[in-house]
């Protein structure tokens, strides 16, 4: 009886811990779409002061990172911030260091790309050339952020769905 | 005196580690030359000097001209002299430097690359040269720098103060030109006499005081925010063409004085003259040696001509910064106190 028991709350504990999974990487999922679109809307606000208000880098990231929040407005600021410090590094170094602490958060590798290139970009030549690299990556952003919300409801029922699954197929097994 | 470390924050890194090296005083450098592939050039206490490798400065030599004396002396001159090695720039530390001067942002300096120059944090003045790009008759922008000049803004707190009293009449200041050539001190002195003029001195009240930066090298506005000294009652129109500025500042801020640095264009001249007839007093730079110099470009011989002006400060050569040759009134006489 005691082992029937210890076997139903193994069955269960495994069946909770896929369906955990499967939530866990959906919320992933619907993680990444949320940093695209703050992502978007950084570099609306970028925009906007590079090409209205002419602010330097520093100024137009400072603005946009206060404005902004989360972790793309956390990211803003600590670009801005280091630029502040007059250190002498070029910026596209300055990006790259703090890329590298957005590690954690749910990009996919060409979202990581994509930004990367962004960054070494700008700064560079006039304003219409800041306006067409603004440009260019709010269109890879929009792909993306499309492809993403198309494929949404799908993609979270897939990885419940095949985690509860893994799951119910595992207890099988073992039973 | 301005730490070594916060003017040293405009040159990129390479750079920075070779002048944070020098036995600097902030006050007597004047200017620094960066030549991609070329040595690096200081102007320091009115004397050219070449930087070394290892933090040292050789007073610059031209081709056949011997040490200064008294450098020949002591012994182990000669293998000092032989081991002096001339720091040179790098194409790589030149355009880090740019970066770093445009504070990674070159677009929006855009207008001013287009006329040769930036103008950094702490109104220093760095001259540009290059590959220019044109469009038509104009420029449309500077690719490929490989040469600046980095011009320090000082502030000269008090240097206005024996020449003021030779600006006033009838209790008024006068219209009055200020006259040097480039780097002879003409926008330190005017920035001296707009504070002092909003201030108050010598028992004179302070006077609403509006000054149009076209450059940002008066005020040395950072974020709108003058960064000089320029009295408790001055207002700054900050990056705005002259001619507009002036017509502008008159309508809306009401100034009893009206300052602008280096007038030349037919526009700029046109504006001076509408303050100066809307009953505000009006000072100004010009470029030139002297008074005759300024009367033969043609647009100021007019305005001489008509005698707007009622004050010329020449101010001396760039080897004497600063220095105040004369004061002269509208028919050329000296002024004395």
């Amino acid at each position: 009886m005691i082992r029937l028991l210890i076997r139903a709350a193994g069955a269960v504990l495994v069946v909770a811990g896929a369906a955990g999974l499967g939530l866990f990487f959906s919320s992933r999922f619907l993680l990444r779409l949320r940093l695209l679109e703050e992502f978007r809307r950084l570099v609306f606000l970028l925009k906007g002061e590079i090409l209205y208000a002419n602010s330097s880098l520093e100024e137009a990231f400072s603005r946009a990172g206060e404005r902004l929040g989360g972790p793309a407005g956390r990211f803003a600021g600590q670009v801005a911030q280091e630029m502040g410090l007059g250190q002498g590094k070029e910026f596209c170094r300055i990006w790259e260091e703090k890329m590298e602490e957005l590690s954690g958060l749910p990009f996919s590798a060409e979202d990581l790309r994509q930004l990367r290139d962004f960054g070494s970009q700008l700064g560079y030549l006039d304003r219409q050339m800041q306006e067409r690299i603004m440009l260019l990556y709010l269109e890879q952003l929009e792909l993306s952020i499309g492809a993403l919300r198309e494929k949404r409801k799908e993609t979270c029922r897939l990885y419940t769905g095949l985690s509860l699954a893994g799951g119910l197929f595992f207890v099988i097994l073992m039973c | 005196m301005k730490s070594q470390e916060t003017w040293t924050r405009i040159f990129g890194r390479g750079l920075r580690e070779t002048l944070e090296k020098l036995p600097l005083d902030f006050r007597d450098l004047k200017e620094i030359r960066v030549r991609s592939g070329q040595p690096l050039y200081l102007w320091y206490q009115n004397r050219e000097y070449t930087v070394g490798e290892d933090g040292r400065m050789e007073p610059s030599r031209f081709p056949g001209q011997a040490f200064p004396a008294e450098r020949e002396k002591g012994p182990g001159r000669e293998r000092e002299r032989r081991e002096f090695s001339r720091r040179i720039v790098t194409e790589q530390e030149l355009m880090e430097t740019v970066e770093c001067m445009g504070n990674y942002s070159l677009y929006a300096f855009e207008d001013e690359i287009r006329q040769g120059f930036l103008t950094v944090r702490g109104g220093h003045r760095i001259g540009l040269a290059g590959k220019a790009v044109t469009e038509g008759q104009s420029i449309k922008t500077i690719r490929n720098i490989s040469a600046l000049n980095v011009r320090f803004a000082h502030q000269v707190r008090g240097c206005g103060e024996p020449v003021l009293p030779r600006l006033i009449k009838e209790g008024k200041l006068c219209h009055t030109l200020l006259i040097s050539p480039p780097g002879g001190g003409k926008t330190t002195l005017l920035r001296d006499l707009v504070r002092l003029l909003s201030d108050g001195y010598g028992g004179r009240p302070g006077a609403s005081t509006a000054v149009v930066d076209e450059r940002s090298e008066i005020a040395a506005c950072y974020q709108g925010v003058p960064q000089n000294d320029l009295g408790s009652r001055t207002d700054v129109l900050d990056g705005c063409p002259k001619a507009l500025g002036l017509m502008m500042v008159i309508r809306t801020m009401t100034p009893a004085v009206a300052a602008v640095d280096e007038i030349g264009g037919r526009e700029d001249l046109q504006a001076v003259e509408y303050a100066a007839g809307c009953g505000c007093s009006v000072l100004a730079t010009v470029h030139g040696s002297s008074l005759e110099d300024v009367r033969r470009k043609p647009a100021f011989r007019e305005l001489l001509d008509e005698g707007i002006f009622e004050r010329f400060v020449v101010l001396g050569t760039i080897e004497k910064a600063g220095t105040v040759k004369a004061v002269l009134d509208e028919e050329g006489n000296e002024v004395a106190i």
